[in-house]
């Protein structure tokens, strides 16, 4: 009976305990830090080594980049006084560093760290995931502590963005040399400044648990004035639904790149009077179909014209991404500055795209499927699975296709198998696949004749596009500074594409963010540089 | 007996020889490569990708890759990470302890619910418990754990706000905050109330397969002579249950824990998506989806050895529980 009692007794202490821990909990909550839920791991907080998305978001947070490009799409000095000057030929850049810029050990920044940031990228033995911009460096001369020279190998006005971005910030020499040194001239992604990040950017590095979270606390000593919020956490919520179950009960405080099928959901929320803004912005994220133009089908442009008829492009925008999209007549996004919009257009019009077959020779053969000279009208078409966008995509497609007398097959793979092996090794018939653009306009190496991957070992021209016109307008564009000659350019090229549709050119996509009402001055951003790309603007209310 | 127990051990090595052997084939075989994630990155060339490939040493043929890998895992060197760059040890032993901590919990939550659900349905056999009980067994059986886990969110932390979704502490949770009388209890809530959900789910198929284990194996051991021998004698019907057919009844049902010990594993990977579990669940989806061979190899090997020594173990409570059973025979 006794200890029955006793049972009893330390049951209603751990009651009691646990209801007055609850109360506790709920008493400290102002104190609790700025939320981000992102839906992948990140594995480096080197920048040397970064290339996803959702790492450079913490980035943004920890190290700071020479310029910026704002959500306006214009360049900003940031760790610059000003915007490099450019020589006459255009090949040599100067830069200019802010004085007085620290670390968050203390120590100043130099042109000597910017000079190391460009050697680590370089360093042979280093393993970064891209070197596309560096390589194109000739010569890095440094002045003084705060001018230093950049000089190219060749002309490139697509060069200075690549400064804006993640993989472009700099980095403390007199913290990672050492590590290289004893590394065997190598740094490793994993390595000890991977997970003890110091830059100059407005938050410092606080903790990160593998697969859980990354908390950053405000810089006090930060070059443009601390920052208002004082902690920030960015935590890993892998399922999406279980997402948007964690930000509509204020587990999570901001839901970005929001899956399409959500958008509805969150605005349903904010009607409830749940306060939160959802913001809905133009992205440089565009979703096509790639014909293998190597296949004697796709040869015929009718067939590719046809096609592009015969599918209700906005429909499917309306429809399946819920409005949340624009829809794509070209490669280029509409907010861009070399966007042309007189092109080509092909609304849904399943007669003209009967016609136009009948016309180029397409005739319904006694199975129902089209056929010119032995070649039937039947291709497959590929994506990657657990994608619903793109699935939808394919079964419209299969039934509108099928519907003017083509045969469609849908086969899925997982995606490193479609990206590693169906696309890389030309396997498909056609692929329905997203690009990300940056805000120069330019697309050699979709389109240019020499970025066949399969014939040169480079580039992304998987639909093995040939024109000779767009191979002299592309090498023009690279070359000409003005942006106005540049601008004539590129709409000729888009003009082209529109006409011979190289791709089935879908929808360029919007980013869907949700964040708190009170949170002040988010301001999305399109490009490379992400929505936390003024994360040390952020103000709560 | 000490030969039996060697013989044991060498079969056990050779197991996880040929379970890796099997493993390095799979991988090798399911196509698309490590570099594949690269593709859809504009910024990266092909070039940049091959001297990736290179530096991971992806060039080399793949029997030499397998030799090197054996080589090395034989020393303790599981290698390094393609993802991360860090080496898969440290990789797998920073998320070993959560992936533990899910599945011992879970284990004896399993084991407190279905072994009583099994004993009551068996001694009040075709009661409307035991009906309920066989319904519920299915029931926890057959759902899917990603459709339950959901669910459960949706109750429990969404409309009632008792528990959180997921995750496995609060970031910025700071014990010193509460009086050092209530702290331990602090602690412990701030741990279980995180662990309370994913365990539940983890342990749901466990419970159904269990508790009708228990039942039918307590239902054979009562109809044995002795059982009715025990009662004939006047032992209590409490001490005939619990103390003469309970042990016997266990022992096959500890066979049946040690055999569902990959399925906790085969469990934990979807129940620690769901719940964003920080656990080897979740490595194992990212090294797969990302073809991080190493890492996929490394958790293939630390989990087989996991489960052959889970059987091992089993193997001794069975002798523990039935000292009928001699090794030596």
């Amino acid at each position: 009976m006794l200890k029955r009692m006793l049972a009893l007794l330390l049951m209603l202490v751990m009651v009691v305990a646990i209801t007055a821990s609850c109360g506790q909990t709920s008493k400290t909550q102002t104190a609790e830090p700025l939320v981000w839920g992102m839906h992948q791991d990140i594995e480096t907080l080197n920048p040397i080594f970064t290339e996803s998305a959702n790492e450079a978001n913490i980035l943004n947070g920890i190290f700071s980049t020479l310029i910026k490009v704002n959500s306006e799409l214009e360049f900003e000095p940031y760790l610059l006084e000003e915007l490099p000057v450019v020589s006459q030929d255009g090949l040599t850049y100067q830069f200019k560093l802010r004085e007085g810029v620290k670390f968050h050990d203390g120590v100043e920044l130099t042109a000597q760290d910017v000079k190391f940031t460009y050697e680590m990228k370089m360093a042979e033995k280093n393993a970064v995931p891209s070197r596309l911009r560096w390589e194109r460096i000739a010569d890095f001369q440094i002045k003084d502590e705060h001018t230093f020279y950049i000089t190219l190998k060749e002309p490139d006005v697509t060069w200075l963005e690549g400064w804006a971005y993640a993989e472009s910030m700099i980095v403390p020499k007199h913290i990672l040399e050492a590590e290289f040194v004893q590394g065997g001239n190598e740094l490793s992604k994993g390595g000890l400044f991977s997970r003890n990040p110091i830059g100059t950017g407005p938050y410092k590095f606080v903790e990160w648990s593998a697969n859980e979270f990354v908390m950053l606390e405000a810089f006090a000593d930060y070059f443009r004035g601390k920052p208002q919020i004082e902690k920030i956490v960015f935590k890993v919520v892998p399922d999406l639904n279980t997402m948007l179950a964690r930000f509509s009960n204020g587990e999570i405080d901001i839901y970005d790149r929001v899956a399409p099928d959500h958008y509805e959901q969150l605005l349903t929320l904010q009607e409830e009077g749940m306060p939160i803004d959802v913001h809905n912005s133009p992205s440089f994220m565009s979703m096509n179909a790639i014909f293998n133009l190597r296949l004697p089908v796709f040869q015929d442009r009718a067939v590719r014209q046809a096609l592009n008829y015969a599918f209700p492009k906005q429909q499917f925008v309306d429809v399946v991404l819920n409005g949340v999209a624009t829809v794509a007549h070209a490669d280029t996004p509409p907010m861009s500055w070399a966007y042309n919009p007189n092109l080509k257009q092909y609304d849904h019009n399943p007669e003209k795209a009967s016609q136009l077959l009948e016309e180029a020779g397409w005739k319904l053969g006694e199975d129902g499927v089209r056929a010119k000279d032995g070649v039937r009208l039947s291709f497959t078409i590929n994506t990657n699975t657990g994608n619903p966008v793109r699935e939808a995509f394919q079964e419209i497609a299969k039934q509108e296709w099928e519907a003017i007398g083509a045969e469609v097959f849908i086969q899925n793979y997982e995606a490193a198998t479609l990206f590693g092996d169906i696309l890389t090794n030309i396997k498909f018939e056609m692929i329905v696949l997203g690009w990300s653009a940056g805000i120069d306009p330019d697309s050699k190496t979709l389109w240019h004749s020499s970025q066949q991957p399969e014939q040169f070992g480079a580039g992304q021209n998987y639909a093995g596009f040939v024109n000779p016109r767009i191979d002299q307008l592309l090498e023009a564009g690279l070359q000409e500074t003005n942006q106005e000659a540049r601008m004539t350019i590129y709409h000729e090229i888009q003009q082209i594409l529109s006409q011979e549709v190289p791709y089935l050119f879908i929808c360029f996509f919007n980013s869907i963010t949700a964040v708190p009402a009170n949170l002040e001055n988010f301001r999305p951003n399109p490009t490379l540089a992400g929505n936390a790309w003024n994360i040390s603007e952020w103000k709560l209310n | 007996m000490g030969n039996r127990y060697l013989r044991r051990l060498a079969t056990l090595f050779f197991s996880l020889f040929v379970i890796s052997l099997l493993s390095f084939a799979l991988i090798e075989f399911s196509p698309g490569g490590a570099m594949a994630r690269y593709v859809e990155n504009p910024n990266i060339s092909q070039a940049d990708r091959t001297r990736m490939a290179e530096r991971f040493g992806l060039d080399r043929p793949a029997p030499l890759r397998y030799f090197i890998w054996l080589r090395n895992t034989v020393q303790g060197d599981l290698g390094t990470s393609f993802m991360t760059g860090r080496p898969v040890l440290t990789e797998i032993l920073e998320r070993l302890p959560a992936t533990l901590k899910l599945m011992t919990f879970s284990f004896f939550v399993s084991i407190i619910v279905a072994i009583p659900i099994g004993i009551y349905s068996a001694t009040h056999r075709h009661s409307l418990f035991d009906h309920l009980a066989a319904t519920g067994s299915f029931l926890g059986l057959s759902l899917p754990s990603f459709w339950f886990g959901l669910l459960m969110i949706y109750i429990f932390a969404i409309w009632l706000n008792w528990l959180p979704s997921g995750g496995m502490i609060t970031p910025w949770f700071d014990p010193s905050a509460y009086p050092l009388l209530i702290r331990p209890f602090v602690i412990f809530w701030e741990h279980t109330r995180y662990l309370l959900m994913p365990a539940i789910v983890l342990s749901l198929s466990n419970i159904g397969s269990w508790s009708r284990y228990m039942r039918s194996s307590m239902l054979d051991v009562i109809s044995q002579n002795y059982i009715r021998t025990a009662r004939a004698n006047g032992v209590p019907e409490r001490k005939v249950v619990y103390k003469h057919a309970l042990r016997n009844a266990l022992t096959p049902l500890v066979t049946l824990m040690g055999l569902d010990l990959p399925g906790f594993f085969a469990g934990a990977v979807v129940t620690e998506q769901i719940f964003a579990w920080p656990g080897m669940g979740r490595l194992f989806i990212s090294a797969a989806g990302n073809r991080d061979y190493q890492v996929l190899m490394g958790i293939i090997m630390i989990t087989a050895v996991l489960v052959l020594l889970g059987n091992l173990l089993a193997d001794l409570m069975y002798r523990f529980l039935d000292p009928r059973v001699n090794y030596e025979g």
